[in-house]
C-alpha cells in the first residue's frame, strides 16, 4: 500500500463550492421573498391588509334606508308608512336606487313593477310559505288584472 | 447529502427570518379609513326559519349588488326549499337559488312539513377556506369577515373545494374564487349587507356581536339557535333558530 504523502495539501475546493452555491441560493431566495412580498402582506396576518381598502371602496347599488326616498317621495312614503307594507324597503320592490338618489336628474329612474308576478314572487299562494302570512291563489283570483288596478302597493289593504 | 439538508434549513431560517422583518420595514399602509375601528366589530348574521317565505328578493338583490354573474351556478346567498314527507322521503331544490321565488309543488300528498331555508358563507371563525389557501388570497379579517383577495387567488379552487357549506364558487370571468363578503363595502359604512336591507320579513338579521344592542346580539339572546355542521369544528357565525334536523 501507498503511504500518502504528508505534504500534500488536502484539496477542499469541492467543499467551498457548495457552500458558496449554498449561500447563493439562500441570498436569492431571500432577496426575491422581499422584493416580491406585497407591501402591506403580513401586516394584520397572512395576507395583504391593502385588500381590505379595495374591497371598502366597491361602490353601492343600494342606499343605505328608506328615509333617503322619503326627501323627495314624502306622499309615497307617509303612504308606505301608514300601510301594511310598513317594514319594506322602497328599494325591495322598486330595485337599487343609490345612483337615483346622487343624481336625480340623469341616473335611471328605479323601475315601478306593476305585473302580477312581481306580487306573486311574496303573495302567490305557496305550502310552503307560513300560515300567517298573507297569500292568494293568482291562478283564480282576478285572472290577468294587475294587482295594483286594486291594491296601492304602498298601501296595500282593501 | 447532509449540506443539501443543511442548505436548504438554513436559507428556510434566514428568508423566514428577512420575511418576518418585512412587515417591520413597511410601516406604510392602509390606515386610509382611520375612522373605522375594525376591533370594534365581530360581524355575526342571523337567520329566522319561520319567517322566510322564499320570494328571493335577498338573492336579486345580492346578484345586482355585487354583480355576481347571472348563471344559475354562482350564487353568494341562495334560498333552498325543505320538503319533509311522511314516508321519510326529502326532497330540497332552490331553483336559480330562488332568485324568482318556487314555483308551487307538484306533489303535495304526505307532506310533513316543508320551509326555506336561506344560506350564504358563514363567515366561520376557523374557516377550513382560509387554511388552505396556498397563495394568502383568502383570509379572515379583524372584524370577522372572510374575503377573497382578487389580485392574489390564482384560481386553484381549493378553497372551493374546502369549503363545507358550498358557499363559494369560482368567477367565470375573473378566474378567480369568489363568495359572499357580508357586503363588506356596505357594512364598514354603516349599512346593512343587500340581502338583510331587502329582506321583506325581517328573516335576515346582521350586526356587531360585539355590541349588546345589535340586532343579531339581541337575537341570538332571545333565542334557541344553532348553526350548520357543528361537528366539524368551523365555528361559523350564521346563527338560525329553529333548524330542522334534515338540514345539512
Amino acid at each position: 500500500m501507498e503511504k500518502k504523502d504528508r505534504n500534500e495539501k488536502a484539496d477542499y475546493r469541492h467543499v467551498y463550492r457548495i457552500i458558496m452555491l449554498a449561500v447563493g441560493v439562500i441570498v436569492v431566495v431571500a432577496t426575491l421573498r422581499v422584493v416580491l412580498t406585497p407591501k402591506s402582506f403580513g401586516k394584520y396576518g397572512h395576507y395583504r391588509a391593502d385588500n381590505m381598502d379595495e374591497i371598502m371602496a366597491q361602490p353601492t347599488k343600494y342606499s343605505s334606508g328608506s328615509d333617503t326616498c322619503e326627501g323627495c317621495h314624502d306622499e309615497n312614503y307617509s303612504e308606505h308608512e301608514e300601510g301594511k307594507h310598513k317594514g319594506l324597503k322602497c328599494e325591495t320592490c322598486h330595485g337599487p336606487a343609490a345612483k337615483h338618489t346622487d343624481d336625480p336628474a340623469t341616473a335611471k329612474n328605479p323601475v315601478k313593477p306593476v305585473k302580477r308576478e312581481h306580487c306573486g314572487l311574496c303573495h302567490g299562494k305557496k305550502l310552503t310559505r307560513p300560515k300567517n302570512f298573507p297569500q292568494i291563489d293568482l291562478d283564480t283570483h282576478n285572472e290577468g288584472v294587475p294587482c295594483v288596478d286594486c291594491h296601492n302597493p304602498h298601501t296595500p289593504a282593501l | 447529502m447532509a449540506l443539501i439538508v443543511k442548505s436548504a434549513a438554513a436559507s428556510t431560517v434566514v428568508g423566514g427570518l428577512i420575511g418576518s422583518a418585512a412587515p417591520l420595514l413597511s410601516q406604510a399602509s392602509s390606515d386610509k379609513t382611520a375612522k373605522y375601528i375594525r376591533s370594534k366589530y365581530w360581524y355575526g348574521y342571523g337567520i329566522d326559519i319561520d319567517k322566510c317565505i322564499g320570494c328571493g328578493r335577498c338573492v336579486n338583490a345580492c346578484k345586482i349588488e355585487n354583480d355576481v354573474p347571472p348563471q344559475p351556478f354562482y350564487f353568494r346567498t341562495w334560498v333552498e326549499r325543505y320538503v319533509e314527507y311522511a314516508n321519510g322521503k326529502l326532497a330540497v331544490d332552490s331553483p336559480n337559488g330562488a332568485r324568482e321565488s318556487f314555483p308551487e309543488l307538484k306533489n303535495t300528498k304526505g307532506i310533513d312539513k316543508t320551509f326555506f331555508v336561506p344560506k350564504l358563507c358563514n363567515h366561520c371563525e376557523t374557516s377550513p377556506c382560509t387554511q388552505v389557501c396556498p397563495v394568502g388570497a383568502t383570509y379572515r379579517t379583524d372584524d370577522g369577515v372572510v374575503l377573497v383577495d382578487r389580485k392574489l387567488c390564482v384560481g386553484c379552487r381549493y378553497c372551493i373545494q374546502a369549503c363545507p357549506y358550498g358557499t363559494r364558487y369560482f368567477h367565470p370571468t375573473l378566474k378567480i374564487a369568489d363568495k359572499c363578503t357580508l357586503c363588506y363595502h356596505r357594512i364598514t359604512k354603516g349599512m346593512e349587507p343587500a340581502c338583510v336591507y331587502v329582506c321583506p320579513t325581517k328573516t335576515r338579521i346582521f350586526g356587531n356581536l360585539k355590541d349588546p344592542d345589535s340586532p343579531v346580539s339581541k337575537f341570538v339572546r332571545e333565542n334557541a339557535v344553532q348553526v350548520l355542521k357543528p361537528h366539524i369544528g368551523t365555528r361559523p357565525k350564521c346563527y338560525y333558530k329553529n333548524l330542522d334536523r334534515e338540514v345539512r
